[in-house]
């Protein structure tokens, strides 16, 4: 059976750190800094959130360079998923703590 | 320039060989947050980039028509099977040995079956990774012991015991995926 896409705790780690600053432009780095993935989950993350259209990216125009570096932000899509995921992953988080309560209770 | 930093090129200039044509630009933008990174932590970067790119051709070649992707992936698991028969015929000596090259036989077998039903990209990925090791160790096995030089019976029987097992897996691998259209088509 396909996966659901998107709903795994790296991309939950993801999500909140867009979120956090919604309109702001990340760079890789900056984002493998805040989420503490590595650029192997990272990078495949943004390339299926980009492919899904939740998620803008550019060049840098800023800055006089001849390697200009990406930045990233949520779509307006995205930031929708990303709220609902992450309303769900702390719901998920919630009922696995009831469990391991009512585990440790009995 | 220092070592590490010469190995961290490398890897993404075999990064940008593996990337497909669809993620060119991808592979740029990761090219270019290289310099930006520290350098003690450019050696694993690139290790992600390169993932992430073979990550992307498998997906790349698991969009490749069934016909011609099915025939692939059962081609070289006939040949890896080969030369995991001849892999375990050089190492019969060493009864440990046979035992680990099985076990890991089997539990590329499993993996295979389950990753099987969740998509096309997976299997690929799983087959392509299990493939190229164990052709790696048959090749091994037949760089130090042509295959059909001493007791080609002895191969032959361990080959047609490896077939039978891959059918098998195979037929298990496919029950979920004929169970699934059956039920999307009652």
């Amino acid at each position: 059976m396909p996966r659901r896409p998107h709903t795994s705790q790296q991309a939950a780690a993801l999500f909140s750190i867009l979120l956090k600053c919604e309109n702001k432009w990340w760079y890789g780095y900056a984002l493998m800094q805040e989420t503490g993935l590595q650029s192997g989950s990272l990078y495949p993350l943004l390339i299926r959130l980009a492919d899904d259209g939740y998620l803008d990216s550019r060049w840098e125009s800023d800055v006089e360079t001849a390697r200009p570096r990406r930045e990233y932000r949520l779509t307006a899509s995205g930031k929708s998923l990303a709220r609902e995921r992450l309303a769900r992953f702390s719901e998920r988080q919630r009922a696995g703590h009831k469990n391991s309560m009512s585990k440790a209770a009995s | 320039m220092k070592r590490s930093d010469i190995f961290a090129c490398l890897l993404m200039r075999l990064a940008r060989l593996l990337s497909p044509d669809n993620r060119r630009d991808w592979m740029r933008a990761m090219e270019h947050e290289l310099p930006h990174i520290p350098l003690n932590a450019r050696i694993p970067f690139a290790a992600g980039c390169f993932t992430s790119n073979l990550n992307e051709r498998i997906h790349a070649m698991a969009k490749l028509p069934p016909l011609i992707v099915v025939p692939g992936l059962i081609g070289s698991a006939f040949l890896s099977v080969l030369c995991l028969a001849n892999g375990i015929r050089l190492f019969s000596d060493a009864p440990v040995h046979g035992v680990i090259l099985l076990f890991a036989a089997l539990l590329w077998g499993a993996v295979f079956c389950a990753t099987h039903s969740r998509s096309s990209a997976s299997v690929a990925r799983i087959a392509v990774w299990g493939l190229s090791f164990y052709t790696v160790i048959g090749l091994a096995g037949l760089v130090g012991a042509p295959a059909f030089s001493v007791d080609s019976a002895f191969f032959q029987a361990l080959a047609l015991e490896g077939l039978a097992m891959f059918g098998i897996a195979m037929v298990i691998a496919f029950i979920p995926v004929f169970w699934r259209d059956t039920q999307s088509t009652s």
